[in-house]
């Protein structure tokens, strides 16, 4: 399946934001409900994770803080900005037209 | 096993900036490999397939490695921070060495004015200076054990995020004037209090309570001026 894995990987900022969009969560936890929602077939690999994570917040779609958990381990949490929501909204928008089209082309 | 994680990140981000927001991304990256590898083992994966299967799954990260690379080394013209961190690690490392090597040269060194005032004791037949050369040596481990406490008390931890570790050094650093005024004179004025209460009362086998008390003091007294 590596090339439906090429076709989803140009949507992860979408995917992120969309789990972003359910409330605050850390990298491993995003992966987490990726893998639960798609039934274990799809996962971002770590570097396309960090990478998106990366831009994102560079370009203020998201912003990261440092959890402060009272047991052990400390993580890393993102919020999604009002930038950033109305950024998902037009790349679901985006996707529905695209959808469309390439529905109306191949089939 | 995660041993095994740490180590492999570590040599990923061999050739990483050395920023530090490459080690937020490192500290980051470990954590959330660890939260995968146990999730794995928890679903009853051997340690052997739930290492192999964390660590295939990070990808390739020299892409990303490679573009922090560039962004960072056009930024460290324009400000020095992202080597604060790195700053404030080196400051509470020598720091602690100094404290612990002072502390122990104190301990070492206490034990003089017992053999001393022992010796004169005999020699005048006054009890007193041989109580007093005791006296002194529990001082003197007082406020070595004093310096040990603060210095583990205000020492971050060693998986405490970079923000925290950077919080901490502008609080010592910047830290108020008058706590710095209180620190420094704290433990000569808890010495020169015990004396006087000591030869005031002349109850010397319980005013050495003074010196269990006094760290709790200066806990409390930091922590009051932290939470300004």
């Amino acid at each position: 399946m590596a090339i439906a894995a090429d076709l989803i990987r140009g949507h992860t900022d979408t995917i992120i934001l969309a789990q972003l969009m359910h409330g605050d969560s850390y990298g491993y936890n995003i992966n987490r409900v990726i893998q639960q929602i798609t039934g274990g077939q799809y996962e971002l690999k770590e570097a396309t994770l960090y990478t998106a994570f990366r831009r994102l917040e560079q370009s203020g779609m998201i912003v990261s803080y440092w959890g402060d958990e009272n047991t052990g381990a400390r993580r890393r949490y993102y919020s999604i900005t009002s930038a950033g929501r109305k950024y998902y909204e037009t790349l679901l928008a985006e996707w529905d037209y695209s959808r469309d089209i390439i529905e109306q082309l191949i089939r | 096993m995660e041993y095994n994680i740490r180590a492999y990140v570590d040599e990923l981000f061999r050739d990483a900036p050395n920023t530090q927001r490459a080690y937020e991304m490192k500290v980051e990256l470990v954590q959330n490999l660890l939260d995968k590898y146990n999730d794995l083992v928890a679903c009853g994966k051997s340690e052997e397939d739930a290492y192999n299967i964390t660590i295939y799954g990070i990808g390739d990260i020299s892409e990303l490695l490679e573009e922090m690379r560039r962004q960072e080394t056009a930024q460290i013209g324009g400000g020095a921070s992202g080597n604060t961190y790195y700053t404030a690690i080196g400051y509470f490392r020598r720091r602690s060495a100094a404290s612990i090597a002072v502390a122990v040269a104190l301990y070492i060194f206490s034990v003089i004015p017992v053999i001393v005032l022992g010796v004169l004791s005999e020699e005048a037949q006054n009890e007193y200076l041989a109580a007093l050369g005791i006296a002194i040596m529990l001082a003197i481990a007082a406020v070595a054990t004093g310096l040990l406490v603060w210095n583990s008390l205000t020492q971050p931890k060693r998986d405490d995020p970079p923000e925290i570790v950077i919080d901490r050094y502008n609080r010592t650093r910047g830290g108020s004037a008058w706590l710095k005024a209180v620190e420094s004179g704290f433990w000569l004025l808890v010495v020169a209090v015990y004396f006087l209460v000591s030869f005031l009362t002349r109850r010397w086998d319980i005013t050495w309570i003074i010196f269990i008390v006094a760290p709790a003091v200066s806990a409390i007294l930091h922590t009051a001026a932290e939470r300004k």
